[in-house]
């Protein structure tokens, strides 16, 4: 039944109904068929929005609005360039690079995308990047936010299944690395094969006029990230203030008007809600499988299926894309986690490694279409086609399929 | 016509909504490390007012398609044939759009008086934005299915 | 066979798990075989008020709540009062005697459902960068704490500063420091792995939260006779053995915790002095019934 719902969904995804229709109407069906009372349906899709960590996501994308209307934008990128343009795929590794800073901050895989996608498309484009491209390298790098503590998909990976988040925050550390510097490997391999703009050589006196120029706009990200760090802020209000702090910059320098903030304030939610109502979707089609008890089921069928902790690793990598593919990675974690924890630990596999591997998972998942909220939401407010990313999509999958297959069978070998 | 005001309106809504929460969440970090009072309600009141913000900003993505999409099968179809798949699908979502806001409005009756937890406000103004933004999400998809032009495509 | 989905926020290491599955086992006992019970922990269906939702709906058969059930009526407020209970055998004492019944009658009528048992839900504690022994400790001192009006003005009567920040959030705002401590009951600052970010785990047993196991109204019409005295004998055995494991499953928590914090007992008498006016308030609301129930059956 859940594979029935599941390629139902992929069906009226693929004839053309938004994806978080597709979502709604397939659970909606296999609601009715399993008698859950309908209901249900507007509870979970109110309590599934009404959360204060996805509020996140509207403010990061309007704080990167107001950043790309103004010359706040302009001024970081151009410092970057100055300091990495002369590299070949430079500003794809800033790109990459800044995304590994996030990662300390927000807890929120696509509201980082959103905002980096605001940020470095339009400016990428600028220097000369095939906007495809730079829509990948986005989407691939945000997800680096919920492998690099600190990372609320671990911590609910911890609550849930009783492992410490000291031990996970600890280990996520290399996998996040290391998915960072392959995918500057493959920034690098595009940038020869597609010949990417490179700046001219570096000069000293070109950093400096840049560094000049970025001083301002740098206490943005300055405020944001230390405000973080220093603990004086959660992630969602650390998107306000940088909000508050983009707008000051603003409205002192005269680089906007009232009727410009109104615009992007609009154009914000509309983004925000196109997002976010997958979102709530996903919270349905959660609430939906746990009712069904799918994943005891799946995982009673994997612990009679083989005995090979090999094997076993292999199912649950496919058990967890899929499940990525369509639940936000908190919900995928709830439903999903406790119930194979007791497999997995029956095959003697370490609880620290299967959290890490499971956020790995549902990292990729998020990448993966049909649903694939992280790469929606890049190509969704850039307005870039989906099906334009895909030569560059495989490739940046392909980094994270190697990292994955290290984070999976490294452990048992050593 | 009518359709026109009611995007104005909701576009309004939005904003202000949108530029509210800024505001409030702001205050919170204010009282909390400048004054050293915490502010209640801010993050319930906030993270409420975001189911306003995602289905009345769902009726707008409706309206100007800005809905994301991934139509790998039906975009090798014949344009004419796509064209009557699309207005098909788009009457089957007023339908069920139509479904959702009657579904919600029961519930609304039901549960929609009990209040939040640390402001005295009823939990309906909230959950109203279902039926509300619904029943508008039926209407701009029937006009999507019915209106002289082909409908807009995502792009 | 029918099935019958139990809801609950918390983990399977909590009480509210086991006095579900105590709750079944009995059933089971008496009927066997004529219930499939399926169990829904760590907010599968739902947060607490989806869950309580679903059940008013008609759409869940039972759940095992707190915090919407204590705030159904104001009178149920008076679990929101700091240092009510002296311990667990003086809790016991006070639900299970008269009052229990003008309780369950209070939290019917303010959530149109039926109510089957009082258990535990924990006592509450705080954790924090400093031994809290008294209220001068807590000075100052940004305490994250879930909603609810009279929790917030006990902890700004104390000094400190309440903070409601989601509880997913709590490990990483304790890490990072937006706020220096949270109060919870000890099964959750040991689930949520809190004292690997926070040194004191002061046992200050303010609040004593319990929890109701409750059945949906549709649900609990459509039983017939036989079941629904099968299901309100299950819920009554299962008070003597749900409090034990609550017992048990608090003093292991408290010793996970001790792993990695300093654990300490506090003054009692100093903190409830400076939460007088919270009881005045009460009792200008509510009358002083409930209020003397409850310390009479300390006094037995
Ligand atoms: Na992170
Ligand atoms: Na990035």
């Amino acid at each position: 039944m859940a594979i029935a719902l599941i390629l139902t969904m992929i069906f009226l995804i693929a004839i053309g109904l938004p994806v978080a229709f597709a979502m709604l109407l397939s659970a909606t069906g296999f609601m009715a068929l399993a008698g859950i009372g309908m209901p249900t349906l507007p509870v979970t899709l109110f309590s599934g929005s009404a959360s204060f960590v996805i509020l996140a996501v509207p403010l990061f994308i309007l704080m990167g609005e107001i950043m790309s209307s103004t010359s706040i934008a302009a001024r970081l990128i151009d410092l970057s360039r100055a300091l990495v343009g002369w590299m070949s795929g430079g500003l794809a590794h800033v790109n990459v690079v800044s995304s590994m800073l996030m990662a300390e901050m927000s807890g929120s895989a696509v509201a980082d995308a959103a905002m980096m996608g605001k940020l470095f498309v339009p400016q990428m484009e600028r220097a000369g990047y095939p906007r495809a491209f730079s829509v990948s390298v986005t989407a691939a790098s945000a997800i680096i936010g919920i492998i690099i503590p600190p990372s609320i998909a671990m911590v609910i990976f911890g609550a849930v299944s009783n492992t410490s988040i000291r031990d996970l925050f600890l280990a996520g550390l290399a996998p996040g690395i290391g998915l960072g510097i392959v995918f500057m490997i493959t920034n690098r391999l595009f940038a020869r094969r597609e010949n990417h703009p490179r700046d001219a050589a570096f000069a000293v006196a070109a950093l400096l006029a840049a560094l000049r120029r970025a001083l301002v706009p740098l206490l943005i990200p300055v405020v944001v990230i230390g405000g973080l760090i220093g603990g004086i802020v959660t992630p969602t209000e650390a998107a306000a203030i940088g909000v508050i702090a983009s707008l000051l910059y603003g409205f002192v320098l005269r680089e906007l008007s009232l009727a410009t903030l109104w615009r992007l304030l609009v154009s914000t939610s509309h983004q925000s809600a196109s997002i976010l109502i997958i979102v709530a979707a996903s919270a349905i089609l959660g609430q939906v499988l746990a009712n069904e008890q799918v994943p005891q089921r799946l995982a009673a069928h994997l612990g009679d299926t083989t005995e090979s902790a090999w094997l076993l690793l292999l199912y649950i990598n496919l058990l967890l894309l899929v499940a990525g593919m369509f639940l936000q990675a908190t919900a995928a974690i709830i439903v999903v986690v406790p119930v194979l924890m007791p497999v997995v630990l029956s095959f003697g596999i370490d609880p620290v490694h299967f959290g890490i591997l499971t956020c790995v998972n549902l990292a990729i998942g998020q990448q993966t279409p049909p649903v694939a909220t992280v790469l929606m939401t890049v190509c969704g407010i850039t307005r870039t086609p989906i099906k334009e990313t895909f030569p560059y999509m495989v490739w940046y999958l392909a980094a994270m399929f190697v990292v994955l297959a290290v984070v999976t069978y490294l452990p048992l070998m050593v | 016509m009518i359709l026109r005001l009611i995007d104005r309106i909701a576009d309004t809504v939005l904003a202000l909504l949108l530029a509210g929460t800024v505001i409030v969440l702001g205050l919170a970090v204010w009282f909390r490390y400048v004054l050293n009072v915490s502010l209640g309600w801010s993050d319930e009141v906030a993270a409420y007012t975001l189911v306003w913000m995602i289905f009345l900003g769902s009726y707008a993505c409706a309206r100007k398609g800005l809905h994301l999409d991934f139509p790998f099968l039906s975009e090798r179809l014949p344009a004419r044939f796509r064209r009557i798949l699309d207005r098909a699908l788009q009457a089957a979502l007023s339908a069920y759009c139509l479904f959702v806001a009657w579904q919600s409005w029961k519930v609304l009756t039901v549960i929609g008086h009990s209040s939040l937890r640390s402001v005295d406000m009823p939990r309906g103004v909230f959950l109203s934005a279902l039926p509300v933004s619904f029943a508008l999400m039926a209407v701009a998809f029937l006009w999507n299915a019915l209106r002289p032009a082909a409908p807009d495509q995502t792009d | 066979q029918q099935v019958v989905r139990i809801a609950y926020v918390t983990a399977e290491n909590s009480p509210q798990a086991s006095q579900a599955r105590l709750f079944a086992e009995q059933v089971e006992a008496r009927l066997p075989g004529a219930f499939e019970f399926r169990f829904f922990p760590s907010a599968q269906l739902g947060n607490e008020q989806a869950t309580l939702e679903q059940l008013q709906l008609g759409t869940l058969e039972m759940g095992n709540l707190v915090t919407p059930m204590t705030e159904a009526d104001d009178r149920l407020g008076i679990f929101d009062l700091p240092w009510l209970f002296e311990d667990r055998a003086h809790v016991q004492r006070a639900i299970t005697g008269d009052l229990k019944s003008e309780i369950v009658g209070a939290a019917e009528a303010g959530t149109s459902t039926k109510v089957l048992g009082i258990y535990e839900n924990g006592f509450r504690h705080v954790m924090s960068p400093v031994a809290i022994t008294t209220p001068a400790d807590m000075e100052g001192l940004k305490i994250r704490l879930p909603g609810g009006q009279v929790r917030q003005e006990v902890f700004r009567m104390l000094g400190a500063n309440p903070t409601p920040i989601d509880w997913s959030e709590v490990y990483t705002a304790l890490q990072t420091g937006v706020v220096d401590g949270a109060e919870a009951a000890a099964y959750g600052f040991a689930g949520s792995k809190l004292y690997q970010v926070s040194d004191h785990l002061s046992l200050t047993a303010h609040n004593y939260a319990p929890s109701f196991l409750v059945a949906s109204q549709t649900f609990w019409s459509g039983l017939s006779d036989e079941a629904k005295t099968a299901f309100a004998e299950a819920a009554e055995v299962i008070i003597e053995p749900s409090f034990e494991e609550a017992a048990t499953q608090d003093q292991i928590a408290i010793d996970e915790i001790a792993t990695e914090a300093a654990v300490n007992e506090i003054d009692f008498i100093a903190f409830q002095a400076a939460v007088q006016p919270v009881y005045d308030d009460y009792i200008a609301e509510n009358g002083s019934e409930w209020l003397d129930a409850i310390r009479a059956a300390q006094a037995e």
